[in-house]
């Protein structure tokens, strides 16, 4: 299955219509030279030719080469996504079966082509002007900057942000079916993928955004300082990082969000028969309402929690940007209940699962961070206790991790983003940005209670 | 002869020396005149070992260390990894292990992970010992060398070690998707013939 290194696009696949799109979109035939890039950097010599190399003093040429880097790159990235728009994502989105599919692969494909397209066109006219091309600073910053950056920022995290669930979805769809697998050997096999499989391309466009602000870093060691080029370079170089610090984050945030719905779907929720206790009640309705993808992920793991000396359970834990919970792991499933330290209530509590067995509890298994304080055991090096401090009087809960480790990073992660929480509770009373309802009687520990409650816990 | 596509990923602390391992691998037999591709998305490059050709594909991370969100794009799928660091900084040698961690969390369960201590040639530098991280990386069963790619001391030498390692059934980047197929069926059997006894 050797291929040639260079080939040539002779459109002679079908391609399906698409009139909704812009011109420069349609389908392109023989002549979209974007689809026409040779694989390997064309030389400096071969654009400027041997006299005008003659002519660059060694600092001009060095610039001049990261140029055409820049051009062809730039130029090579315009036809991969072309060849994902027409190899893929077309004749996929046209499939009642992959539609579904190809948009979550390649959300906003259309609309990447036409921002780096643009991007393409005018590095493209700056060098017809001159094979030794000029200032770029406004090229970049009128791609980067402004509203137009906005708009190319949110487009990148859209087109990036749910990548990696796109392809899982790919490989099991094309695991099931053998249209999509044979539709996708056929696709690959095109010369202009360049034995590359569709799950290398699709990354292509996270992995650009990476490239310019070290391209850009090239062009300013070769630039002189004072002048307005490159301070509209350096701050091209500052956007092209925001840009991928926004779309890192879009990323961590989207993949935190169908981690979310996956824990959700996994939890089972026992919630303890009605009560006439108004602060049960409260549990009960925190219980029932409860919804993880309504929250935001900052981390989870495996701990164990320490009831009594001899009752150990295992548990799931995930801590939120506002809240806490402990589920009892039980086989494949989750379990969201309460739990009792004391020991008549505890014996039938764990068997039989019944909605009216929680009824003695003591613990429920939300705690809100804002009440909440870890601290070391003393007496166990992998162990740490997270203390809530409502109205009620002070909870503890005993829980113990895989190793001293892991303790560590639970106990600095709940510490910290209780302090976040307790900080913009002080701020804004009334208001609270978190989807959670907030309810009455909540109070934020007062420090002569924190050291109360310390002063018990270290021996 | 059977041609197999590695996909291979290259991680790391920002200044040990990615991409320069990368360039010494790659250009220093065919492309000498290439100056710098950082704008490339990744590099390929062909070697024979033990009869059979293995097809690197390499995707460095260069310029997003710092985005850990994005790095497991990089390493999804990819059959083998290599984790550089800089002996003359302690710091980079601590950023491998962390990484270590998440590959096996989180990476292809048979990646074949080789750790790179980069600027070997800066000897009186030194912060890392060779020792250490021999250690460390008989530990975790990664292959390991220190390398230079100023003076090209072991470059090629960790990728011939990774083809030697990389399991004897194509797990990840078979030309041919992954349901039953002619043609995948007939890729299968060559490479069993070619190299029949598995080198690990």
């Amino acid at each position: 299955m050797c291929r040639g290194h260079t080939w040539l696009y002779r459109g002679a696949d079908n391609v399906e219509s698409a009139d909704d799109l812009p011109p420069d979109l349609r389908p392109e035939e023989q002549t979209d030279s974007d689809l026409d890039v040779e694989n390997d950097l064309p030389t400096l010599k071969s654009i400027v030719g041997e006299e005008g190399i003659r002519k660059l003093k060694p600092k001009e040429k060095k610039r001049q080469e990261v140029l055409n880097e820049l051009v062809h790159t730039e130029r090579a990235h315009v036809r991969n996504l072309k060849i994902l728009d027409k190899l893929f994502f077309r004749p996929m989105a046209a499939e009642t079966s992959t539609s579904d599919l190809a948009k979550q692969l390649l959300p906003n494909i259309h609309s990447m082509i036409r921002l780096h397209s643009s991007f393409n066109n005018s590095l493209k006219s700056v060098r017809k002007e001159n094979p030794v091309i000029g200032e770029v600073g406004n090229i970049f910053l009128k791609r980067f900057d402004g509203e137009e950056g906005e708009t190319f920022k949110n487009n990148c995290a859209t087109f990036c942000r749910g990548q990696s669930f796109a392809l899982d979805a790919l490989k099991k769809q094309q695991r099931k079916e053998q249209r999509l697998s044979q539709f996708l050997n056929d696709a690959e096999s095109n010369p202009l993928c360049r034995r590359l499989q569709l799950k290398d391309l699709v990354p292509t466009q996270f992995q650009r955004l990476t490239k310019y602000p070290l391209l850009i870093e090239n062009l300013l060691k070769y630039t002189q300082t004072n002048t307005d080029e490159y301070r509209k370079l350096t701050l091209a170089h500052q956007k092209t990082k925001e840009i991928l610090a926004e779309v890192n984050q879009s990323v961590k945030e989207f993949e935190n969000h169908q981690r979310l719905k996956i824990l959700q779907k996994k939890m089972e929720k026992k919630i303890p028969q009605d009560s006439q206790e108004i602060k049960r009640k409260q549990v009960h309705e925190d219980m029932k309402n409860l919804d993880l993808p309504q929250h935001k992920l900052v981390y989870e793991g495996e701990l164990t929690w320490r009831l009594r000396p001899n009752r150990l359970i295992d548990m799931h834990v995930i801590l939120l940007e506002d809240i806490l919970v402990l589920l009892q792991k039980q086989d494949e499933k989750l379990i969201l209940k309460c739990q009792s330290l004391n020991v008549h209530n505890q014996s039938d509590l764990t068997q039989t699962g019944r909605t009216d067995a929680g009824k003695g509890y003591t613990h429920s298994p939300i705690l809100k961070l804002q009440n909440l304080l870890s601290r070391n055991v003393a007496t166990d090096k992998k162990a740490f206790f997270v203390i809530n401090t409502s109205e009620a009087g002070p909870q503890i809960y005993e829980l113990i991790a895989n190793n001293q480790t892991s303790r560590k990073t639970w106990h600095n992660h709940i510490n910290s983003w209780a302090e976040v929480c307790k900080s913009k509770k002080s701020q804004k009373p009334a208001a609270s940005s978190t989807p959670v309802k907030s309810h009455a009687g909540v109070t934020t520990p007062q420090p002569e209670e924190i050291t109360e409650i310390r002063s018990k816990i270290t021996r | 002869m059977s041609m197999r596509d590695v996909k291979l990923c290259l991680l790391g602390d920002s200044g040990v020396g990615k991409s320069s391992l990368v360039m010494r691998f790659v250009t220093d037999s065919f492309k000498p005149a290439l100056e710098s591709t950082i704008g490339a998305s990744f590099m390929t490059k062909t070697v024979e070992v033990d009869g059979n050709t293995y097809k690197f594909q390499i995707w460095d991370t260069a310029g997003q260390e710092k985005y850990r969100a994005l790095a497991p794009m990089y390493y999804r799928g990819a059959a083998a990894a290599i984790i550089a660091y800089d002996v003359t900084r302690e710091s980079s040698f601590k950023s491998v292990k962390s990484w270590v961690q998440e590959l096996r969390h989180q990476g292809h369960p048979n990646i074949v992970l080789a750790i790179a201590g980069n600027k070997c040639d800066l000897e009186d530098l030194r912060e890392v010992r060779l020792k250490d991280a021999e250690d460390y990386a008989k530990q975790i069963d990664a292959l390991f060398c220190e390398t230079s790619a100023l003076t090209a001391v072991n470059v090629a030498d960790i990728f011939t070690k990774i083809c030697k390692k990389l399991p004897s059934e194509d797990f990840s980047s078979s030309r041919v998707g992954s349901t039953v197929n002619l043609r995948k069926k007939r890729d299968v059997k060559k490479e069993k013939k070619c190299c029949g006894g598995s080198p690990s």
